[in-house]
């Protein structure tokens, strides 16, 4: 099939797409250095900086998340792939003298060797950056080690809750303390319907038929746990996947979660209310207290349709963390 | 045929190894698409595009090599970025001179593979570009140590017989990394692309020797 996309140059893809975010939210975001989204007014330096980085063709992750109450930074690469190390220590450097650094790195491939290789240039600096890594992905299986896990849309609430700590002038310890808590209690299962099309090369990645589906399939719509099968209704798919989310974080009657589901950007708010709707009744069967809850594109993957649901289980710190205020673009909190 | 590893030789192999990648950009796309996203041709010609670019600026070889490093990380992203510039720049702290003969040039080429192994723990096996490099350096220095009188194109030749025999190899795999890893063992069967590149690329500097 053809691909059809509103495009110019692709290979000027990601700078006019931030181009154009930044020009939207002006009073939010600005852009620096053709790659690095920072706040329109940064924090005091008495703060800890939260800055992450990762592909473009994934909006509005992560640069929608840059924002007081969230992010500080996010270095963009070029789509679905991470950004070079020496754009991630040019970031980085912006934040040496706040009180510290955390920089977020899904666990990719690509980000994480790109992530190590700007840590050691930056030490070579001077500068001292913590790092947390999410691999909240359970497609491999609830045993799996975490090296084995993909970081997915999990990222967005974690920074949420590490935004939030770093805005209370809490230390990078003490920040990094409380994420890992959630980080450890987070999980999220994937499903795609339709895959989709690498923009710059035109070609599908991944493949399905008309007829399947498959849960477990990553964000860019490489393969999951066990292969494509064939379509169900969205009850036995948002059963399926909440029973083996509560499954994998043993989750226990009367905890607090948040539920979301993420549409991967071509399916129907109107499909995500109706997954959302079991997906709710499940964890509430299960004895949970489903207490923060979204159904909206918070990490998409181009025009591949299915989503991702996510669960994470709080604790009275990370939950009031979570409902703190936030100005990002993408995720508005008063 | 020359017999010294220079910045100038450098600097047109790298020339050679952009025009053959280019000329399989499609089939190196293809070839990832197949177990990743499907732009590692966009991405390694990006890197050469790069290092042809770096290696033209003033310094001598082994601020040539260091600067590549930064210019390819600079340029590029994704999962190849860091490791290409670790390549380069642990060759650049293994270059002795300005005109490496056969010996010396293999000693900066296990520089460069010591310090990409500061980034992946991939090995032979796991389906990814080391598939292709690690044998490559291997018959590098296997070609020194068995044949004191090799000369430099024995050397690229050793390397890019033993880096595409390597790569072919990768069809046999199941992927251990990146994304493809993910496919388990639906992954078997199809070429790694990023050994595939750079058993093109080892092939270009052989090809330059010869035509120097």
């Amino acid at each position: 099939m053809v691909m059809k996309k509103f495009m110019n140059d692709p290979q000027r893809l990601t700078n006019e797409l931030l181009e154009g975010y930044a020009l939207c939210y002006p009073d939010k975001v600005k852009l620096v250095s053709e790659k690095i989204v920072v706040r329109a007014t940064p924090k005091s330096k008495d703060k800890v900086a939260i800055v992450t980085l990762g592909g473009a063709g994934h909006e509005p992750a992560l640069s929608g998340f840059v924002g007081e109450g969230m992010l500080d930074a996010s270095v963009v690469g070029d789509i679905f792939a991470a950004p070079g190390a020496p754009k991630v220590v040019e970031a980085l450097r912006m934040f040496k003298d706040n009180k510290g650094i955390i920089l977020v790195v899904l666990n990719h491939e690509g980000d994480q060797r790109n992530a190590a290789m700007a840590l050691m240039m930056a030490a070579k600096e001077g500068i001292k950056v913590s790092k947390i890594v999410t691999a909240e992905d359970i497609a491999p299986g609830a045993d799996a080690p975490r090296s084995d896990r993909r970081g997915l849309g999990g990222c967005i609430p974690l920074i949420k809750i590490l935004g939030a700590a770093a805005e209370k002038g809490l230390d990078v310890d003490e920040i990094l303390s409380i994420a890992e808590r959630f980080n450890e209690r987070m999980a999220t299962l994937a499903v795609t319907l339709k895959v989709a099309t690498h923009p710059q090369a035109g070609q599908e990645i991944g493949a399905l038929a008309d007829d399947q589906m498959e849960i477990g399939m990553g964000q860019h719509g490489e393969g999951g746990g066990n292969g494509p099968e064939l379509m169900q209704s969205a009850d036995w798919v948002a059963e399926t996947m909440t029973t083996k989310l509560i499954r994998a974080l043993k989750a226990q009657p009367g905890e607090k979660i948040a539920l979301i589901v993420n549409g991967s950007g071509a399916t129907t708010l109107m499909e995500m209310f109706v997954v959302f709707r079991k997906a709710y009744e499940v964890a509430t069967a299960a004895g949970l207290k489903v207490v923060a809850s979204q159904c909206d594109e918070l990490l998409t993957v181009q025009e591949a349709s299915g989503f991702q649901l996510f669960i994470g289980v709080f604790d009275d710190e990370t939950l009031a963390l979570y409902n703190a205020p936030s100005n990002a673009p993408y995720w508005v909190q008063r | 045929m020359t017999n010294e590893f220079t910045k100038d030789l450098l600097v047109k192999s790298l020339e050679a190894s952009l025009a053959t990648v280019e000329s399989k950009f499609d089939e190196l796309n293809a070839l990832d698409a197949a177990t990743g996203d499907g732009d590692h041709g966009t991405a390694i010609v990006a890197t050469l595009k790069a290092a042809v670019e770096s290696a033209k600026q003033p310094g001598n070889l082994a601020d040539t090599l260091s600067n590549i490093a930064m210019g390819v990380m600079s340029a590029t992203g994704g999962s190849t970025s860091s490791l290409n510039g670790s390549f380069y720049m642990g060759m650049s702290g293994g270059v002795t001179g300005e005109a490496l003969d056969a010996a010396s040039t293999v000693k900066a080429y296990e520089a460069g593979l010591e310090m990409m192994g500061t980034m992946t723990s991939a090995k032979v096996g796991d389906k990814t570009m080391m598939d292709a490099m690690i044998p490559a350096i291997e018959a590098m220095s296997a070609t020194v140590a068995q044949n004191a009188s090799a000369t430099l194109h024995d050397v690229f030749v050793a390397a890019a017989d033993a880096a595409l025999e390597g790569a072919e190899k990768t069809k046999e795999y199941v992927a251990k990394f990146g994304r493809a890893r993910n496919l388990g063992e639906r992954s078997r069967g199809s070429q790694d692309a990023g050994a595939t590149s750079l058993a093109l690329i080892f092939k270009a500097f052989a090809d330059t020797i010869a035509a120097n």
